[in-house]
């Protein structure tokens, strides 16, 4: 394995627009997370469009430290007032809240912030490890395997996105739909432009994303326009966890790592989903089961390494395959396609320092995240009293100045409304929006590689069949596809039958 | 007659569901039969036409199956509702159209007379919506976030913000 790029890496990061760019990401991470409502999607959407005015691995790297910080600061609000700042966080909020009614919501803090350090080095050191031996399978991939590994991410995500498969498969398929829009990948002509020259360009990203999650969210929230909730309060010396404590969290949190860092790969909510089977796993192995809900330290040191984990092992399927997994991962390929840079199989060899430099970001991304956020956490009950009207506005001004910046038109702020309303509609509907930026981040890839294929095969997609890393991708489709459903099926079964078992004994 | 409040909300989603989805099959189709308008050229040499052909064909057939599939489980239960999916009050309604419409509006008179006015416009309608505090303070606050913006965003980044009839 090469690591000899990682001093130049090193050295690239170190510099103050990336540090820069690191620190005021995971700022505004942890303050999104610890905000109600704009969550880590629609800070990154409505931020992305400024990343371009910093260099590329700055830009990148404040994204990424937005996603990580958003999952430490979620957790804050989950603990201290049982409001998830973000969903991932919802599963923290049963016994991190718990321990703040017992007087322990210091150390519940604390302990999250430990586990979420050692699970985000835990995924860097496996980005590290798996990304150039990953790379270097995927340089054997042609477009009948781009084909399949975005078809069956589409498949997947839609499989376990919202409570419909076919409406999120749909959902994806509108995505595919607007990245149809504009100058044709193949022949550069353009298309479905309705004689709007603005169309000829194609949808941006930006108003796509912001629209759908940044300018959502400011609807949801001025169309709920609820009190603040009361916030407990926390002194620092109450952040000190006792030995106990640590020695009961240590291997939930080695479990929690390695559990997110498995759900970072497979396609979906990664985060949200290793929180659920972190606690249910910790739970299953726990001594004192009595005790989850009730504020056992397990239940959080678990589910809050997971969804850090996930975070960081999610930038694999980005950075290696070029193929994002889930919305956060697919504005980030967004960016990276603002700044000219395409991530795949070849950034490790094309831009060695890019990669790298990433990946030590993450890093310092998690240490910086454990340094500040524990002393800043009164600082962070504070804010959370900012009036929500004040915020709605400042957000709403940040996000139409975004937009319009990105390449001053004011044709992309109609597209902002556009995609606002629909999202909005979407949401009240119930029809997932995720799926919808993810299949227009990987339009342009399905219909390149769709068009190669056929030009490859002659017209007969049974050649698909001859090649073994397309039927393996379709296998292991199938797997993720026909499992999570089969287990919840039987786990349901167990549990009928449990519970019939208990009525005959009554 | 009372009813149960979660029905409502099932019902009430359902409803809109049925709505979103008839609406997402008719653009479908429209989308559809616009891609004829492109060369398919044939599956070995595929034209302009061919991917948004497939791509609206599969649209449509997974928006059908999709609602039968959902007609014939109605009974089922939700397991992953969010918060975000549920009705709001009908005034939440108003001011979430009255938002869209204040940034509708800003765009049009952003193009005329730059970027101050309409934008501290905006920002008024969101805090006035708000209800939180008196209008007095709801114009402070307008003016306070609009200069704020201009000066983080204009002279400090050097980001151009819209200027009258594009000067």
């Amino acid at each position: 394995m090469d690591f000899s790029n990682l001093l130049p890496a090193l050295n690239a990061v170190l510099q103050p627009a990336p540090l820069l760019g690191l620190l005021l990401g995971v700022l505004i991470g942890s303050l999104t997370g610890v905000l109600p409502g704009l969550g880590a999607v629609g800070a990154m959407a409505v931020l992305m469009p400024f990343s371009i005015a910093l260099d590329p691995i700055a830009g990148i790297l404040m994204l990424a430290g937005i996603y990580i910080g958003a999952q430490y600061g979620g957790s804050t609000t989950a603990i201290l007032m049982r409001i998830p700042g973000e969903s991932s966080s919802v599963i923290t909020s049963f016994d991190g809240y718990a321990m703040t009614q017992r007087g322990r919501a210091g150390v519940a803090l604390a302990i999250s912030a430990i586990g979420s350090f050692i699970a985000g080095t835990l995924a860097v050191a496996g980005l590290m490890l798996l990304g150039p031996t990953l790379a270097n399978v995927a340089l054997n991939f042609s477009s009948p395997e781009f084909l399949a590994l975005a078809f069956i991410a589409l498949l997947v995500l839609s499989r376990i996105t919202g409570d419909s498969f076919w409406l999120s498969f749909a959902s994806a398929l509108l995505g595919v739909v607007f990245a149809t829009v504009g100058l044709n990948v193949i022949s550069a002509v353009p298309r479905f432009t309705f004689g709007i020259q603005e169309f000829a360009l194609g949808i941006h990203v930006t108003p796509l994303a912001v629209g759908l999650f940044g300018l959502v969210e400011i609807f949801l929230q001025l169309e709920g326009s609820e009190k603040p909730p009361r916030v407990h309060g926390v002194k620092l010396k109450e952040l000190l966890p006792s030995r106990t404590d640590l020695r009961r969290s240590i291997a939930p949190i080695f479990r929690g790592g390695s559990v997110g860092f498995v759900f970072g790969l497979i396609p979906g909510p990664a985060a949200v989903m290793s929180t659920y089977a972190s606690y249910t796993f910790e739970r299953r192995v726990s001594k004192r089961k009595e005790e989850f809900g009730k504020g056992a330290v397990e239940g959080v040191a678990g589910p809050e390494a997971a969804n850090n984990a996930a975070s960081g092992s999610a930038m694999v399927p980005l950075l290696i395959l070029g193929i994002p997994f889930a919305a956060p991962t697919a504005i980030l390929l967004g960016a990276l396609t603002l700044h000219g840079l395409s991530p795949g199989p070849a950034l490790i060899s094309q831009n060695p320092v890019f990669f790298w430099s990433i990946v030590l970001g993450l890093y310092f991304a998690n240490a910086v995240l454990l340094v500040l956020n524990l002393p800043l956490i009164r600082l962070f009950t504070y804010i959370l009293r900012t009036p929500s009207d004040i915020l709605m506005g400042g957000v709403l001004l940040v996000t139409i100045i975004g937009t319009y910046a990105i390449r001053n038109s004011f044709f992309d702020v109609y597209v902002l409304l556009f995609m606002g309303v629909l999202g909005y509609l979407f949401a009240k509907a119930g029809i997932p929006r995720a799926p919808i930026i993810l299949g227009f981040v990987m339009g342009g890839v399905l219909e390149r590689s769709f068009a190669q294929t056929m030009a490859l095969s002659g017209g007969n997609l049974a050649y698909l069949l001859n090649r073994p890393i397309v039927v393996g991708l379709g296998v292991v489709g199938i797997l993720v596809f026909v499992l999570p459903p089969a287990v919840k099926r039987a786990a349901r079964a167990r549990a009928d039958g449990r519970e019939s078992v208990k009525r005959s004994a009554e | 007659m009372d009813r149960d409040p979660d029905r409502t909300t099932k019902e009430q989603r359902v409803g809109k569901r049925d709505v979103a989805v008839l609406v997402l099959f008719l653009f479908a189709i429209g989308y559809f039969l616009y891609a004829l308008r492109y060369p398919a050229g044939t599956w070995s040499d595929p034209g302009l036409g061919l991917f948004p052909r497939v791509v609206g064909v599969l649209l449509a057939v997974t928006i059908v199956v999709g609602y039968l599939h959902q007609r014939f489980r109605r009974s089922g239960r939700r397991e992953f509702a969010s918060s975000e999916d549920t009705p709001g009050p009908r005034a939440g309604k108003w001011r979430v159209a009255t938002v869209a419409f204040a940034v509708a509006a800003y765009v049009v008179l952003a193009q005329r007379i730059g970027y101050v006015i309409p934008a501290v416009g905006l920002v008024w309608v969101t805090l006035w919506i708000g209800r939180q505090r008196p209008w007095w303070q709801q114009l402070i606050v307008a003016v306070s976030l609009t200069a704020g913006s201009y000066v983080l965003f204009e002279m400090l980044l050097g980001i151009p913000l819209p200027t009258a009839f594009g000067a």
